[in-house]
């Protein structure tokens, strides 16, 4: 019996058929939507510690964000003034900074440190399967597991998570609809690999399909960038009940070498706009204690600027969680612009303990266990 | 000491009949299947002309007559003539000059796109246009970024001519091409403010590979580039000794580089630099990795960096020939194949050139510097179905054209097409009736036919 047999005939699936409203609220697993900041976004400009300011504009005398480009948060933390409107999760303690968040010996490959935090491995470890790859189907109740807008499908590949890839809904369902059943077998590895990602596809058309039907109309206006339109149908996909535990989207280029003040102005905007507008559409569905956004970057990039009006490749950052379930307020420390190590600052929260408190207080499995002695932090709180 | 003369005449028959074994298999001309595998890598599908150039041919024949064809191409459009506008004249434009120059230059982008895709479909030299597909996936350049088509349309030629020539030289003049000056930031990098970006790459990407070097390399790299960019008026690289840092600087532990050219000596001096092109190359034409042969043919490929030696071995091992059906073809694989078989096929450039990109991969414009996908990376569910689309337009073409499109292949051999056997067949009996339509349509369809 494969698991969608199984879907059909259990309990669950029909109870939520005879009530969908109990169904919302009973066995709907909590949501995650990964952003990932394509290129190594530099925290250092999204997020500044006051009382390191003055080594702060010493490092970048010229990149370094003046007073009017950014907004204090609290007493100690301001953010890059495209994030304003993060000001209001925050005050009402549903946004928290991770601050410091690295690996040891961090690789400065864009490559390789995606791979590094896409996998949640060492710096010098090779795994295959990405982070949610084989946690996700212990919580889903669809027959897709994860959905990724744009590039980079790599946390959900490579274990027995089933998940498709693609750029926007329309664009999807235009495509799918001549694909046909194929019950072919093959022990051509290429081949059977062509196949699997047919029964996915398949399996998504069915799971969209049933969406489609509901005929839902977003209440809110969501931006018109590719970052807007695409949280946009990731807002449509949660409305639509469809329990899919995970999505994951993508808004680069963050690699910003060079003349990166305008660049960096824009992308965090369309960042905070997209970010906030599927907070409000989720709010106003009743669903919004039911998700959790978290940004990511292979690497923040180097204290001081460079001689192009950007920064190079550096190491650890300050990330976002986002949620109506959220614990807000600040997780880790600061790093120190004092103690740099090769001109990088120093990490002080692996990344994989913020991935392990996710698997464990957002979905509950604390038996997954992504590598031992992962430090827990404090993330959630429930309703 | 003595020896068994019976032994002795043993291995001598034993070695007698390995050797006559060996010879053979080597001399015997292809079968119609190895001629199809050696084309769908090495080239972009069984070309009937190239299939009928190869027939009575051995291995070796085959692979020399592939190596050695010379291409022919098509003339440049005409926007390549065009100068580029010198310092004086960029800095006169007005806001509304630079938005007609920016269009002009995406359409003249788009023409250059349209050539190079005529270009592969056409020309017979398709083992050198495999291998500078290669290395345009190797050594980076978007026309995006670069903004400026005739700087990659220089490199391109560049690339063309030492596709299969001295690995050496197309590394030197790599790291010193206009295109890529910019593409990667060297254009910024200068002794008072050194930007690491082609120095990084240079050893990640280009060379040695990610793990191969330390963060102290880099700088020592990025510092022996320093101040090697572009004149701004003729767009010829250039070295500005002002903006030189010409210390000396330590790299991979014991060696001393002041410049470009030292950097890429000491380089060329890594064992790793060999190896990790052989495995590039091994794995561009063959499904799995084999340390032992890699390593093998990297240690010959070190003395002279001969690109043709280097593919003619990789060509020549076992595990080329025993590895059919393996591979996913590429976009361009997939469009320019399907273009080369079925004549007559009517597809503008414009839309092939958009099956290519949303298959993912843009002539010119790969989409980060580490390049277009490789392997099964090529494929995910969404462009799986792209292809698909692709796939359904073509069998579309070829039943409302069968008297064009279809008809050599209902009276030859239809196994001369694709990389595998596809189920359900029926027999190889051909005709030229509805069922070799059905057949063909099939093909076209099937998973396989993504396969090479």
């Amino acid at each position: 019996m494969n698991r969608r047999d199984f879907l059909h005939l259990s309990g669950a699936s029909a109870l939520a058929a005879a009530f969908p409203s109990l169904a919302l609220a009973t066995t709907n697993p909590p949501v995650l939507i990964l952003i990932e900041l394509n290129g190594g976004n530099d925290s250092h400009n999204t997020v500044l510690d006051l009382e390191q300011l003055g080594l702060y504009k010493k490092l970048r005398p010229t990149l370094g964000l003046a007073e009017d480009e950014r907004v204090n948060l609290d007493k100690r933390f301001a953010l890059h003034r495209s994030l304003k409107a993060f000001k209001e999760p925050w005050q009402k303690g549903e946004l928290a900074l991770v601050h410091g968040l690295g690996y040891p010996e961090a690789n400065k490959s864009h490559f390789r440190s995606i791979e590094i935090w896409d996998m949640a491995s060492a710096h010098d470890e090779y795994l295959s399967a990405g982070w949610l790859a084989n946690v996700l189907p212990k919580i889903s109740r669809s027959e897709i597991d994860a959905l990724t807008f744009g590039r980079n499908a790599l946390p959900f590949s490579g274990g027995s998570a089933s998940h498709v890839q693609l750029e926007n809904l329309s664009k999807y369902f235009k495509k799918i609809k001549g694909v046909k059943e194929n019950s072919q077998t093959s022990n051509n590895s290429a081949l059977s690999h062509l196949l699997g990602l047919n029964q996915n596809i398949q399996d998504s058309k069915a799971v969209l399909m049933r969406g489609l039907s509901k005929e839902i109309t977003l209440k809110q206006n969501f931006p018109n960038t590719n970052f807007g339109k695409q949280m946009a149908d990731i807002a449509k996909v949660i409305r639509m009940d469809l329990q899919v535990p995970a999505f994951k989207i993508a808004i680069g280029s963050f690699d910003t070498h060079k003349g990166q003040k305008g660049k960096h102005q824009q992308l965090l905007k369309q960042l905070a706009d997209g970010m906030m507008a599927l907070r409000a559409e989720l709010v106003q569905s009743g669903q919004w204690s039911n998700v959790l956004m978290m940004t990511y970057s292979e690497f923040g990039r180097r204290a001081g600027q460079n001689g192009s009006g950007g920064c190079d490749h550096g190491t650890a950052a300050t990330h976002f969680l986002m949620g109506g379930r959220v614990r807000g307020g600040h997780i880790g420390a600061y790093p120190s612009f004092e103690h740099l190590e090769n001109r990088d600052v120093v990490y002080n929260v692996d990344f994989r303990s913020l991935y392990q408190s996710v698997i464990r207080s957002w979905w509950q499995q604390e038996k997954y266990i992504l590598s031992p002695g992962l430090a827990s932090l404090d993330i959630i709180h429930s309703v | 000491m003595s020896i068994n003369p019976f032994s002795v005449k043993r291995s001598q028959i034993l070695m007698f009949f390995f050797l006559i074994f060996f010879v053979s298999s080597y001399s015997w001309a292809l079968s119609l299947d190895e001629s199809k595998h050696l084309l769908l890598r090495a080239g972009f599908g069984a070309k009937p002309t190239i299939i009928k150039q190869l027939s009575g041919l051995n291995k070796k024949q085959a692979i020399d007559y592939l190596l050695k064809a010379q291409g022919s191409h098509a003339p440049l459009p005409i926007c390549m003539s065009e100068a580029l506008p010198t310092r004086k004249e960029r800095k006169a434009y007005t806001a509304d000059q630079r938005a007609v120059k920016s269009k002009k230059r995406r359409v003249c982008a788009n023409e250059l796109k349209a050539w190079y895709l005529q270009d592969l479909i056409t020309d017979e030299a398709v083992l050198s246009n495999q291998m500078t597909l290669f290395w345009h996936n190797h050594f980076t350049s978007s026309v995006r970024k670069v903004k400026a088509p005739q700087l990659i349309y220089q490199q391109h030629q560049r690339i063309n001519e030492m596709a299969l020539g001295d690995f050496s030289k197309l590394l030197m003049a790599m790291v010193k091409d206009p295109a890529m000056l910019i593409y990667l930031d060297n254009v910024n990098n200068s002794k008072q403010k050194p930007n690491e970006n082609l120095g990084r790459e240079l050893l990640e990407l280009f060379t040695l590979g990610e793990g191969n070097y330390s963060e102290a390399d880099v700088l020592s790299a990025a510092k022996a580039l320093t101040g090697l960019g572009i004149d701004p008026n003729n767009y010829t690289s250039v070295l500005r000794n002002n903006r030189h840092d010409n210390s000396e600087k330590q790299i991979f532990n014991d060696q001393q580089i002041r410049s470009a050219d030292d950097l890429v000596h000491a380089i060329l001096a890594q064992p790793q630099t060999s190896k990790y092109i052989t495995k590039a190359i091994w794995l561009h034409f063959i499904s799995e990795e084999d340390t032992t042969q890699i390593n093998r043919i990297a240690k010959t490929f070190a003395k002279d960096w001969n690109i043709a030696i280097l593919v003619a071995a990789v060509l020549s091992s076992e595990q080329f020939w025993q590895d059919s059906g393996k591979m996913f073809k590429s976009p361009v694989e997939l469009t320019v194949g399907s273009a080369q078989l079925f004549k007559g096929l009517k597809v503008s450039p414009k839309r092939l050139l958009k099956m290519q990109r949303d298959m993912g991969q843009n002539l010119f414009d790969p989409p980060n510097v580490k390049g277009w996908p490789k392997g099964k990376n090529w494929i995910d569910a969404n462009k799986l179905l792209v292809r698909s689309q692709l796939t359904s337009q073509l069998a579309r073409a070829i039943s409302a054209n069968m008297a064009q499109m279809g008809a050599p292949y209902c009276t030859g051999n239809m196994a001369a097409l694709t990389a595998l056997d596809v189920p359900k067949m029926g027999s190889t009996e051909n005709s030229m009736g509805g069922n070799c339509q059905k057949k063909l349509v099939k093909l076209v369809t099937d998973p396989s036919w993504q396969l090479k």
